[in-house]
């Protein structure tokens, strides 16, 4: 039996005691804290919607810091879309941010093309833009001036923002049906000469379909790049000929198997969509009659806008056609253009002789216009393109014709540049 | 007797104990309470008496930091991490507020810090990842050329609420710490500060281990754990370690008012073409003018030869090598010595990384030479 001295047994209460009190005691047994666990790999929710919807909710999902939704919504799209290069480039992305800091989309790309990185980035910047650009509805197309009664639909292409629009003609009246991201030239638009690489800008209609099958059996394994068919269009059109614009082959047309979706700039002209929208957009393309009309950048008014120019662009084409009527010949010529040329390529001097001359032959003569159609294309709408079915009798001559009149406004208001049969 | 008076001394000890425990278990009460003023006021009291205490003042940091003193709270982790520079919490907590006031690029060197100091130090590694994404996002909005959009930015860095043992080596330390987790939106809005407090926080629980004998870390061994630890474990650190660099106070001399204007510029033009030197040897991967660089009296971390052998490997090593420097800001500090300060961009075919250096020149000859490199500005 050890025998301890009253001090001793004192001190061993007073630490037995303080052992006890909460604020001191020792945790001798607390040596394991949880094993820390990696929070990153969270499952994440993937967002839902078209293909479009989902790689910009993707994009939102990464500039709010919200990486495991963006990883689900990513991991989804590529299961459904391997070739959908954005969607790759984003999921290398959000594996490279783990472990380094990314300078830009597509920074986590150790080796790649910087022009093919460049195009991605440019698609994303055209998806995100678009979406952002919060799209009044009640916004209507100052492009489409007057459909004709045929024409059911119509195509708008905008250049600046790789978009392409899709409008139904509402009684007379343009309704946005719903627009897609679109590829054009490589190096842009304004197509000049064959071989440049640039879409054209201006009024075109669709001319025919090829279908996939018929590419086929013209261009063997290139019809790959058409993917789903082509449906070209009325490149280069009456004014472009006269201004002698060259170049051929200019279609709308889906995209290779193995791309998804192609960059904003990439074609060498054609106007490009992917597969899925391609077909999407195609059941709104009437061969002969859809306009396309490919513009700098869509011209968007009111309704209010709308219907006033709508107005002015019938009243001014009436304008011309009763001067006409009229044999009002000073008041005719004055419509027309110093930089005029007609179908026939008579410049305005000619043109003045021509007509001059025609007119004094008359006594009476009336013009009636049907199916008039008005699209305006160029800087500002700055070109009204018109196309009628003219019936045309006179004391001394009747004829019936498709004709076109282009128009170009400028300091001196809207003067004709061209006029003649329509190709089309 | 004898036997009463080794009782006494053990009772003692383990009353000096427990007192201390006392004082760090009663500071994470007040916090636990969220009595911050009452947290920074008691460590105060404690700190007159023991100022060299680190668990009191690392609890004292993070009061000031919930409290939202972020600038307090930087200079209290700051000196920490001078006085304790093995310690990586207290850069962690560093980059963490760093990081909340947007200092992205100080924010990232510290976790640096922290990750070289333990590099398996898995709460840094993770709050580098979540500032990494945090970066991601700031490139993807100026990618897609958006602004200030970020209103819901749920990119999150945790403070570590503890040290988790400070007279351990850090190479022999487990990683495993808890985390309170600070909203980054949430602090960047003084506003939005309200509705944080009623959030439960999860400040860890000090885990005292005395039965542990305590490990004083020796300055050789430390530098050279990690250096080495380094290479195969954390890619993301910045290629040109410098362990041992602690953030000094920079040095205040003030620049000489007799030399001329001219004769000064000269002297910085000398210096700049010494720094595109340097770091020309370092793109060509010429190993022996890179180390020539240096001066003689450079503090080689883990000396010379061992310094000399590493940047062998790290600069030889890879395919290529590509270092930048920008930002190239010179102030002479007299004849012979000059800081610069730059932006040093390095790509190889294994990592890039732009990190804000230090270097202290010395002159020699027509050349200046490093006498100290340190991350940071």
């Amino acid at each position: 039996m050890l025998r301890l001295s009253p001090w001793t047994k004192r001190l061993l209460c007073l630490a037995a005691l303080l052992c006890l009190a909460p604020a001191a005691t020792p945790r001798f047994f607390e040596f394991s804290d949880a094993p820390f666990e990696l929070s990153s790999e969270a499952k994440g929710v993937a967002h839902t919607g078209s293909h479009e919807e989902r790689i910009i909710a993707a994009l939102d999902a990464i500039r709010s810091g919200n990486m495991a939704d963006a990883r689900a919504t990513v991991d989804a799209l590529i299961a459904e879309q391997p070739n959908y290069r954005l969607a790759q480039l984003l999921r290398a992305d959000l594996y490279a941010m783990r472990v380094m800091p990314l300078s830009t989309i597509g920074g986590g790309v150790a080796s790649a093309p910087s022009n093919v990185l460049d195009d991605l980035r440019k698609e994303a910047l055209v998806r995100i833009a678009h979406r952002n650009d919060k799209m009044d509805a009640d916004r209507l197309p100052a492009n489409i001036v007057a459909f004709a009664p045929q024409q059911k639909f119509a195509i708008l292409i905008d250049a600046a923002t790789s978009r392409l629009y899709v409008f139904a003609n509402d009684n007379g009246r343009p309704k946005r049906i719903k627009d897609h991201y679109v590829t054009v030239g490589l190096l842009g638009v304004d197509k000049k000469v064959e071989g440049d690489q640039r879409s054209p800008l201006g009024v075109y209609f669709v001319t025919s379909h090829l279908p996939r099958e018929q590419l086929d059996k013209t261009y063997g394994s290139l019809a790959d790049l058409y993917g789903v068919g082509a449906w070209p269009i009325s490149y280069p059109n009456e004014l472009d000929r006269s201004q002698s614009r060259t170049g051929h082959g200019i279609w709308l047309h889906g995209s290779p198997a193995a791309t998804y979706a192609r960059a904003p700039q990439a074609s060498n002209g054609c106007v490009v969509l992917t597969n899925e929208e391609m077909l999407d957009v195609a059941q709104y393309l009437q061969p002969g009659n859809t306009p396309v009309i490919s513009v700098p950048a869509i011209q968007w008014v009111s309704a209010t806008q709308w219907q006033q120019q709508h107005n002015a662009g019938l009243a001014l084409l009436a304008q011309w056609k009763n001067s006409w009527q009229a044999l009002d010949t000073p008041q005719y010529l004055n419509f027309y253009s110093t930089d005029f040329r007609s179908g026939e390529g008579q410049n305005l001097a000619m043109w003045r002789e021509q007509k001059t001359a025609v007119n004094t032959g008359k006594t009476w003569s009336k013009i009636q216009l049907e199916d008039v159609s008005i699209f305006a294309a160029g800087p500002q709408a700055s070109q009204m393109v018109a196309s009628f079915n003219q019936d045309y009798r006179s004391n001394n001559l009747n004829n019936r014709m498709k004709k076109r009149v282009y128009w170009q406004q400028d300091a001196a208001g809207w003067k004709i540049v061209w006029e003649g049969n329509a190709l089309n | 007797m004898s036997v009463a008076r080794i009782t006494f001394a053990a009772v003692f000890s383990v009353m000096t104990c427990m007192a201390y425990a006392g004082e760090a278990e009663d500071l994470q009460q007040l916090l636990r309470a969220r009595q911050f003023a009452q947290a920074v006021e008691r460590a105060d009291k404690f700190l007159a008496k023991t100022p060299k205490d680190a668990q009191v003042r690392f609890l004292r940091a993070i009061a000031l930091t919930e409290m939202g003193r972020n600038e307090e709270a930087i200079k209290a982790f700051n000196k920490l991490s001078e006085d304790y520079p093995h310690l990586p919490e207290p850069y962690n907590n560093l980059a963490v507020l760093y990081a909340n006031t947007k200092q992205f690029d100080k924010a990232r060197t510290a976790l640096q810090m922290a990750i070289q100091t333990n590099p398996s130090y898995a709460i840094a590694h993770e709050n580098m990842g979540d500032l990494y994404a945090r970066l991601a996002s700031q490139a993807y909005d100026k990618a897609l050329q958006i602004e200030n959009s970020n209103s819901q930015l749920q990119t999150k860095l945790k403070l570590v609420g503890t040290l988790f043992n400070p007279n351990q080596a850090p190479a022999t330390r487990v990683a495993a710490a808890q985390t309170t987790t600070i909203p980054l939106a949430a602090k960047v809005l003084p506003a939005a500060n309200k509705p944080q407090v009623s959030a439960p926080t999860n400040i860890g629980i000090i885990t005292p281990q005395p039965t542990l004998p305590a490990i004083v870390p020796t300055k050789t061994a430390t530098p050279k754990a990690t250096a080495t630890a380094l290479a195969s474990i954390s890619p993301t650190v910045a290629p040109k370690s410098t362990p041992t660099a602690t953030p000094k106070s920079t040095p205040t001399t003030t620049p000489k008012a007799t030399s001329t204007p001219n004769a000064d510029k000269e002297q910085q033009q000398q210096v700049i073409a010494s720094v595109e030197d340097w770091a020309n040897a370092w793109s060509k991967q010429n190993v022996g003018a890179y180390v020539n660089s240096y001066a003689k009296a450079f503090k080689a971390p883990g000396g010379r030869a061992a310094w000399e052998k590493d940047r062998q490997s790290k600069i030889a090593g890879p395919k290529s090598i590509e270092v930048k420097v920008s930002r190239v800001k010179v102030s002479m500090l007299d004849e012979n010595n000059a800081k610069v300060t730059l932006r040093q961009s390095y790509k190889s075919d294994r990592l890039s990384s732009n990190t804000t250096k230090t270097l202290l020149m010395q002159k020699s000859g027509n050349r200046w030479l490093i006498l100290d490199e340190r991350i940071g500005g």
